[in-house]
């Protein structure tokens, strides 16, 4: 069966054809296409919804067209559609269920929802290898999310462990900015830091000395402000330390729970998804570590750690194959949890 | 305008929680400070004083709104960080949350001051330089 899939939950504008087997859900990614909109928003800082709904609308057409014509698809050859239902940006989600829904009506093809939550989740599946055997944990890190996952079964998820304030993703983007770097934040940190010393500046390891699976960002973030402005001059030498503290806290709280949370859960096998999980730093210390205990960890192609539409039509074909219903109505929602 | 002096983070929880019991539903808080000052802090204590019982209180800074239950009222947190201009701001449907039941507590007002309600607590939450733990607190 082919799932055309369709991501614009936030600045990405993702489409993907994947043809998936109906018995097993696997399969391959016959084509697809991202338009990054990074460049739009770094003028502003950061992602501006109006501006990102706006994007969304005028490429998605031309996303398509171009899909379908690489994969040799007629509409005859669609079987589903699978598209981001939430959570995300409201009207940027909006844009891409409509044009979902549109298709679906003009061609007969029936419109499965995704949460895009899901689809990270299931992401590293696309990687060669596939998933691992059930049960594994996963840690899933982004710009908006930051949470431990226990999945048991495809659409049995529980989240046994998340942020209680800022996503690891947005501390990197926060302290970037308070370095004067430009946004994404992430990226330009770990780039910084290949050069750096991270054991010039100390910064804290918020929550990692209390006994439960949460993490709390917001207060290394103040750290750096006041490492900062406690510095005076930053030279670039400094930068360059600094960004490999601020790279080695936050990835020694993101493995070290990481790993607690699989041995609290009895499970040994440790996935790392989200856009944050294509930070070099954290895959070989996330590595490290799952073997230094004697787990196996699962690292997805950096291609499908940030938002794509390839994870949605993936999670689609596994959920048709397990036989999970999606609901009769739905609608777009901007929060929402993952299914259990 | 009163310039309050809080000497470390309890006596801004304290402040917060102080200020709770003065406010009713319909009240927009506003919070300004630059990154780190400390208004995700206030804000969390202000939630959590008005009876807000969720274990995670995310960060509003990705999803721009996020809204919990009170005791007595609904409370929205918001973020305007990441929004650019005054249109923007108004598409989001903000002001449907400046009325009863909702409270709501607004970080980085400053992208937008003219769209708050004449009536809005507005706070500023400054850092010194040579105190890490001090803060100064200015409400109007």
């Amino acid at each position: 069966m082919r799932i055309l899939g369709i991501e614009t939950s936030c600045d990405e504008t993702a489409v993907a054809i994947f043809e998936g087997d109906r018995a097993s859900g696997k399969g391959r990614v016959l084509s697809e296409r991202i338009a990054s909109q990074i460049e739009t928003h770094a003028r502003f800082g950061g992602v501006v919804p109006e501006v990102a709904s706006r994007e969304h609308l005028i490429a998605l057409p031309m996303m398509v067209e171009g899909v379908m014509k690489e994969a040799d698809c007629g509409w005859s050859d669609i079987d589903h559609i699978a598209v981001t239902s939430g959570p995300g940006l409201m009207g940027a989600l909006l844009v891409g269920v409509s044009y979902a829904r549109a298709l679906g009506c003009v061609n007969n093809i029936p419109v499965i929802p995704v949460h895009h939550m899901e689809g990270h989740l299931l992401a590293p599946g696309l990687s060669e290898g596939g998933l691992p055997d059930f049960s594994f944990i996963t840690l899933l890190v982004s710009g908006g999310h930051t949470m431990l996952v226990r999945v048991d079964a495809i659409g049995e998820y529980r989240v046994i462990g998340q942020t209680i304030d800022d996503a690891a993703g947005e501390c990197f983007d926060k302290s970037a900015r308070l370095l004067g770097l430009s946004y994404p934040g992430g990226p330009e940190i770990s780039k910084l830091a290949e050069h750096g010393d991270a054991k010039r500046f100390k910064l804290p390891r918020p929550l990692l000395n209390q006994d439960n699976l949460n993490f709390s960002f917001s207060g290394l973030k103040t750290a750096v402000m006041y490492a900062v402005k406690n510095h005076g001059k930053f030279d670039e030498q400094a930068k360059a330390d600094m960004a490999a503290a601020i790279e080695t806290a936050i990835c020694d709280v993101l493995v070290k729970k990481s790993i607690r949370a699989c041995r609290q859960e009895s499970v040994n096998r440790l996935v790392i998804a989200g856009g944050v999980a294509a930070n070099q730093g954290l895959r070989s210390m996330l590595a490290k570590a799952a073997s230094d205990n004697g787990m196996e960890s699962f690292l997805s192609h950096p291609k499908y750690c940030t938002d794509n539409a390839a994870m949605i039509a993936y999670a689609a074909s596994l959920q048709l194959s397990s036989k999970v219903s999606s609901p009769m109505n739905w609608d777009v929602q901007p929060r929402c949890n993952l299914p259990s | 305008m009163e310039k309050i002096r809080l000497e470390n983070e309890a006596a801004t929880v304290a402040y917060a929680c102080e200020l709770a019991k003065n406010i009713e539903a319909g009240q927009v808080i506003a919070l300004s400070g630059e990154l780190g000052a400390g208004k995700s802090v206030f804000a969390r204590a202000l939630m959590r004083a008005l009876g807000v019982t969720d274990e995670a209180l995310p960060s509003p800074t990705f999803a721009l709104i996020q809204t919990y239950d009170g005791t007595n009222c609904k409370v929205a947190h918001m973020d305007w960080y990441r929004l650019e201009s005054a249109d923007e701001i108004e598409m989001l449907g903000v002001r449907e949350y400046f009325h009863a039941p909702w409270i709501c507590i607004i970080e980085w007002p400053e992208r937008n001051l003219s769209l708050l309600p004449s009536e809005s607590i507005i706070i500023e939450i400054k850092t010194d330089p040579d105190d890490f733990q001090l803060r100064y607190l200015e409400q109007r």
